[in-house]
Protein backbone atom coordinates (compact mmCIF):
# COMPACT_ATOMS: atom_id res chain seq x y z
CA UNK A 1 0.00 0.00 0.00
CA UNK A 2 1.26 3.44 -0.93
CA UNK A 3 1.53 6.12 1.70
CA UNK A 4 -1.55 8.34 1.55
CA UNK A 5 -1.40 11.99 2.53
CA UNK A 6 -4.40 14.20 1.86
CA UNK A 7 -5.89 17.48 2.89
CA UNK A 8 -9.60 17.69 2.17
CA UNK A 9 -12.45 20.06 2.99
CA UNK A 10 -14.90 18.71 5.56
CA UNK A 11 -17.63 19.12 2.94
CA UNK A 12 -16.01 16.08 1.27
CA UNK A 13 -15.84 13.99 4.45
CA UNK A 14 -18.13 11.21 3.15
CA UNK A 15 -16.32 10.90 -0.20
CA UNK A 16 -12.95 10.96 1.55
CA UNK A 17 -14.06 8.21 3.93
CA UNK A 18 -15.31 6.08 1.03
CA UNK A 19 -11.91 6.37 -0.70
CA UNK A 20 -10.03 5.49 2.48
CA UNK A 21 -12.32 2.48 2.93
CA UNK A 22 -11.63 1.35 -0.65
CA UNK A 23 -7.88 1.60 0.03
CA UNK A 24 -8.17 -0.41 3.24
CA UNK A 25 -10.36 -3.05 1.56
CA UNK A 26 -7.60 -3.65 -0.97
CA UNK A 27 -5.03 -4.62 1.68
CA UNK A 28 -4.47 -8.29 2.39
CA UNK A 29 -5.07 -8.54 6.11
CA UNK A 30 -5.42 -11.22 8.83
CA UNK A 31 -8.95 -12.39 9.66
CA UNK A 32 -11.09 -9.69 11.24
CA UNK A 33 -8.37 -7.07 10.89
CA UNK A 34 -10.21 -5.06 8.24
CA UNK A 35 -13.21 -4.81 10.59
CA UNK A 36 -10.96 -3.44 13.32
CA UNK A 37 -9.28 -0.87 11.06
CA UNK A 38 -12.62 0.15 9.54
CA UNK A 39 -14.13 0.47 13.00
CA UNK A 40 -11.34 2.74 14.23
CA UNK A 41 -11.19 4.90 11.11
CA UNK A 42 -14.99 5.24 10.99
CA UNK A 43 -15.14 6.37 14.62
CA UNK A 44 -12.54 9.05 13.97
CA UNK A 45 -14.41 10.31 10.91
CA UNK A 46 -17.72 10.29 12.79
CA UNK A 47 -16.12 12.36 15.57
CA UNK A 48 -15.06 15.02 13.08
CA UNK A 49 -18.54 15.16 11.59
CA UNK A 50 -20.38 15.31 14.90
CA UNK A 51 -18.12 17.41 17.10
CA UNK A 52 -15.31 19.23 15.32
CA UNK A 53 -16.94 22.15 13.45
CA UNK A 54 -13.90 21.94 11.22
CA UNK A 55 -13.29 23.24 7.73
CA UNK A 56 -10.49 20.93 6.71
CA UNK A 57 -9.15 17.53 7.57
CA UNK A 58 -5.71 16.07 7.05
CA UNK A 59 -5.20 12.35 6.61
CA UNK A 60 -2.12 10.21 6.63
CA UNK A 61 -2.21 6.44 6.18
CA UNK A 62 0.47 3.84 5.58
CA UNK A 63 1.68 0.41 6.64
CA UNK A 64 5.20 -0.22 7.85
CA UNK A 65 6.62 -3.35 9.48
CA UNK A 66 3.14 -4.89 9.72
CA UNK A 67 1.76 -1.87 11.59
CA UNK A 68 -1.09 0.26 10.25
CA UNK A 69 -0.51 3.97 10.85
CA UNK A 70 -3.42 6.34 10.52
CA UNK A 71 -3.75 10.02 11.40
CA UNK A 72 -6.83 12.20 11.12
CA UNK A 73 -6.39 15.87 12.04
CA UNK A 74 -9.01 18.60 11.87
CA UNK A 75 -8.90 22.36 12.28
CA UNK A 76 -12.04 22.53 14.40
CA UNK A 77 -12.84 23.68 17.93
CA UNK A 78 -10.97 20.98 19.86
CA UNK A 79 -12.19 18.55 22.50
CA UNK A 80 -12.42 21.00 25.42
CA UNK A 81 -14.50 23.52 23.48
CA UNK A 82 -16.74 20.75 22.22
CA UNK A 83 -17.56 19.90 25.85
CA UNK A 84 -17.94 23.58 26.77
CA UNK A 85 -20.48 24.02 23.97
CA UNK A 86 -22.52 21.23 25.54
CA UNK A 87 -22.32 22.78 28.99
CA UNK A 88 -19.68 20.39 30.29
CA UNK A 89 -16.75 22.17 31.89
CA UNK A 90 -13.43 20.39 31.60
CA UNK A 91 -10.90 22.36 33.59
CA UNK A 92 -8.17 22.01 30.96
CA UNK A 93 -7.27 20.16 27.76
CA UNK A 94 -5.95 17.14 29.64
CA UNK A 95 -9.20 16.78 31.58
CA UNK A 96 -11.16 17.09 28.32
CA UNK A 97 -9.13 14.31 26.68
CA UNK A 98 -9.57 12.13 29.76
CA UNK A 99 -13.35 12.66 29.62
CA UNK A 100 -13.44 11.79 25.89
CA UNK A 101 -11.39 8.64 26.24
CA UNK A 102 -13.33 7.71 29.38
CA UNK A 103 -16.56 7.75 27.38
CA UNK A 104 -18.16 11.07 28.36
CA UNK A 105 -20.49 12.24 25.59
CA UNK A 106 -21.21 15.82 24.58
CA UNK A 107 -24.68 14.63 23.56
CA UNK A 108 -27.49 13.64 25.89
CA UNK A 109 -28.36 10.23 24.45
CA UNK A 110 -27.30 6.81 25.64
CA UNK A 111 -25.17 5.09 22.97
CA UNK A 112 -22.68 7.91 22.58
CA UNK A 113 -19.04 8.66 23.32
CA UNK A 114 -17.74 5.31 22.16
CA UNK A 115 -15.43 6.78 19.51
CA UNK A 116 -12.20 7.41 21.39
CA UNK A 117 -13.18 5.08 24.22
CA UNK A 118 -13.43 2.03 21.98
CA UNK A 119 -10.54 3.09 19.73
CA UNK A 120 -8.31 3.12 22.82
CA UNK A 121 -9.69 -0.23 23.94
CA UNK A 122 -9.18 -1.87 20.55
CA UNK A 123 -5.70 -0.47 19.94
CA UNK A 124 -4.67 -1.53 23.45
CA UNK A 125 -6.07 -5.02 22.92
CA UNK A 126 -3.87 -5.66 19.89
CA UNK A 127 -0.82 -3.98 21.45
CA UNK A 128 -1.13 -0.75 19.50
CA UNK A 129 -1.03 2.91 20.42
CA UNK A 130 -3.33 5.90 20.14
CA UNK A 131 -2.21 9.53 20.44
CA UNK A 132 -4.53 12.48 20.82
CA UNK A 133 -3.44 16.06 20.35
CA UNK A 134 -5.91 18.70 21.46
CA UNK A 135 -5.25 22.19 22.80
CA UNK A 136 -1.85 22.10 24.47
CA UNK A 137 -1.78 18.38 25.31
CA UNK A 138 -0.54 15.27 23.60
CA UNK A 139 -1.97 12.18 25.27
CA UNK A 140 -0.66 8.73 24.42
CA UNK A 141 -2.55 5.54 25.24
CA UNK A 142 -1.18 2.03 25.23
CA UNK A 143 -2.40 -1.06 27.05
CA UNK A 144 -2.04 -0.29 30.78
CA UNK A 145 -0.02 2.85 30.04
CA UNK A 146 -1.07 6.46 29.55
CA UNK A 147 1.17 9.48 29.07
CA UNK A 148 0.45 13.21 28.90
CA UNK A 149 2.84 15.74 27.46
CA UNK A 150 2.35 19.51 27.42
CA UNK A 151 2.92 21.00 23.98
CA UNK A 152 4.88 24.19 23.53
CA UNK A 153 2.20 25.60 21.24
CA UNK A 154 -1.52 25.07 21.40
CA UNK A 155 -2.86 23.28 18.33
CA UNK A 156 -6.08 24.10 16.52
CA UNK A 157 -8.60 21.28 16.43
CA UNK A 158 -7.85 17.66 17.20
CA UNK A 159 -5.31 15.25 15.81
CA UNK A 160 -5.65 11.53 16.47
CA UNK A 161 -2.98 9.07 15.41
CA UNK A 162 -3.12 5.32 15.77
CA UNK A 163 -0.51 2.63 15.28
CA UNK A 164 -2.25 -0.74 15.02
CA UNK A 165 -0.43 -4.07 14.64
CA UNK A 166 -2.02 -6.11 11.86
CA UNK A 167 -3.33 -9.13 13.76
CA UNK A 168 -6.32 -11.43 13.51
CA UNK A 169 -9.00 -10.12 15.85
CA UNK A 170 -12.74 -10.36 16.40
CA UNK A 171 -13.64 -6.74 16.96
CA UNK A 172 -17.24 -7.55 17.92
CA UNK A 173 -16.09 -9.87 20.70
CA UNK A 174 -13.54 -7.37 22.03
CA UNK A 175 -16.13 -4.62 22.20
CA UNK A 176 -19.05 -6.72 23.47
CA UNK B 1 -49.84 -4.88 -2.20
CA UNK B 2 -46.26 -4.53 -3.47
CA UNK B 3 -43.72 -4.02 -0.68
CA UNK B 4 -41.59 -0.89 -0.67
CA UNK B 5 -37.80 -1.28 -0.72
CA UNK B 6 -34.76 0.87 -0.03
CA UNK B 7 -31.49 -0.30 -1.55
CA UNK B 8 -28.22 0.78 0.04
CA UNK B 9 -25.30 1.12 -2.32
CA UNK B 10 -22.39 1.96 -0.04
CA UNK B 11 -20.10 -0.81 1.21
CA UNK B 12 -19.38 0.98 4.48
CA UNK B 13 -21.96 3.19 6.17
CA UNK B 14 -20.53 5.42 8.84
CA UNK B 15 -22.49 8.56 9.59
CA UNK B 16 -25.65 9.11 11.62
CA UNK B 17 -27.04 11.24 8.77
CA UNK B 18 -27.30 8.11 6.64
CA UNK B 19 -29.72 6.58 9.14
CA UNK B 20 -31.86 9.71 9.32
CA UNK B 21 -31.93 9.82 5.51
CA UNK B 22 -33.15 6.19 5.46
CA UNK B 23 -35.82 7.20 7.98
CA UNK B 24 -36.90 10.11 5.77
CA UNK B 25 -37.16 7.90 2.67
CA UNK B 26 -38.92 5.13 4.62
CA UNK B 27 -41.54 7.60 5.87
CA UNK B 28 -42.17 8.73 2.32
CA UNK B 29 -42.47 5.16 1.02
CA UNK B 30 -44.68 4.17 3.93
CA UNK B 31 -47.44 6.37 2.55
CA UNK B 32 -47.98 3.57 0.00
CA UNK B 33 -47.27 0.63 2.32
CA UNK B 34 -46.49 0.72 6.07
CA UNK B 35 -43.95 -2.10 5.70
CA UNK B 36 -40.66 -0.94 4.18
CA UNK B 37 -37.76 -3.26 3.45
CA UNK B 38 -34.18 -2.05 3.52
CA UNK B 39 -31.74 -4.12 1.49
CA UNK B 40 -28.23 -4.31 2.98
CA UNK B 41 -26.86 -6.57 0.23
CA UNK B 42 -24.06 -4.20 -0.79
CA UNK B 43 -23.14 -3.25 2.79
CA UNK B 44 -20.11 -4.91 4.35
CA UNK B 45 -19.62 -2.66 7.37
CA UNK B 46 -21.67 -0.27 9.46
CA UNK B 47 -20.19 1.97 12.12
CA UNK B 48 -21.31 2.04 15.70
CA UNK B 49 -22.72 5.57 15.20
CA UNK B 50 -24.78 4.50 12.20
CA UNK B 51 -26.01 1.38 14.04
CA UNK B 52 -27.13 3.49 17.00
CA UNK B 53 -28.96 6.02 14.84
CA UNK B 54 -30.47 3.24 12.73
CA UNK B 55 -31.97 1.68 15.87
CA UNK B 56 -33.30 5.13 16.88
CA UNK B 57 -34.78 5.60 13.40
CA UNK B 58 -36.41 2.17 13.47
CA UNK B 59 -37.98 2.97 16.85
CA UNK B 60 -39.23 6.37 15.69
CA UNK B 61 -40.70 4.79 12.56
CA UNK B 62 -42.36 2.06 14.62
CA UNK B 63 -43.93 4.70 16.85
CA UNK B 64 -45.39 6.35 13.78
CA UNK B 65 -46.78 3.05 12.49
CA UNK B 66 -44.03 2.20 9.98
CA UNK B 67 -42.33 -1.18 10.08
CA UNK B 68 -38.75 -1.06 8.75
CA UNK B 69 -37.47 -4.55 7.98
CA UNK B 70 -33.92 -5.48 7.01
CA UNK B 71 -32.97 -7.85 4.18
CA UNK B 72 -29.71 -9.46 3.04
CA UNK B 73 -27.89 -8.27 6.14
CA UNK B 74 -24.24 -9.38 6.35
CA UNK B 75 -23.09 -11.08 9.59
CA UNK B 76 -20.87 -8.07 10.45
CA UNK B 77 -23.80 -5.70 10.14
CA UNK B 78 -25.94 -7.93 12.36
CA UNK B 79 -23.11 -8.15 14.90
CA UNK B 80 -22.72 -4.37 15.08
CA UNK B 81 -26.45 -3.85 15.59
CA UNK B 82 -26.44 -6.56 18.29
CA UNK B 83 -23.40 -4.93 19.95
CA UNK B 84 -25.08 -1.54 20.08
CA UNK B 85 -28.37 -3.00 21.36
CA UNK B 86 -26.43 -4.85 24.06
CA UNK B 87 -24.59 -1.66 25.14
CA UNK B 88 -27.77 0.40 25.17
CA UNK B 89 -29.45 -2.20 27.35
CA UNK B 90 -26.47 -2.29 29.73
CA UNK B 91 -26.33 1.50 30.01
CA UNK B 92 -30.02 1.69 30.83
CA UNK B 93 -29.78 -1.17 33.35
CA UNK B 94 -26.79 0.45 35.07
CA UNK B 95 -28.52 3.82 35.14
CA UNK B 96 -31.59 2.11 36.61
CA UNK B 97 -29.57 0.55 39.43
CA UNK B 98 -28.04 3.89 40.46
CA UNK B 99 -28.89 4.81 44.02
CA UNK B 100 -27.99 7.76 46.24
Amino acid sequence: MKKIKKIRPVSQLEITYDRIYQEMSGIKLPKGCLDMLTYIVSELFANVKEHAFAKKIRIEMFIQSNIFYFTLADDGIGIRNSYLQSGIFAKDDRAAIELAVGGMSTKKTNERAFGLFSTQRLSGYVGGQMSIYSGNINATFEKNKTGFERLKRKIKGVKVSVAIPLKAVNVYEVLY
Amino acid sequence: MKSEKIYLHKQAIVFRDDATEIERVAKKLAKKNPVVYIDFKAVKFISRSFADEFINSKERLKNSGVSLKTKNTAPNVKKMIALVRHTRKNILQNAGSFQI
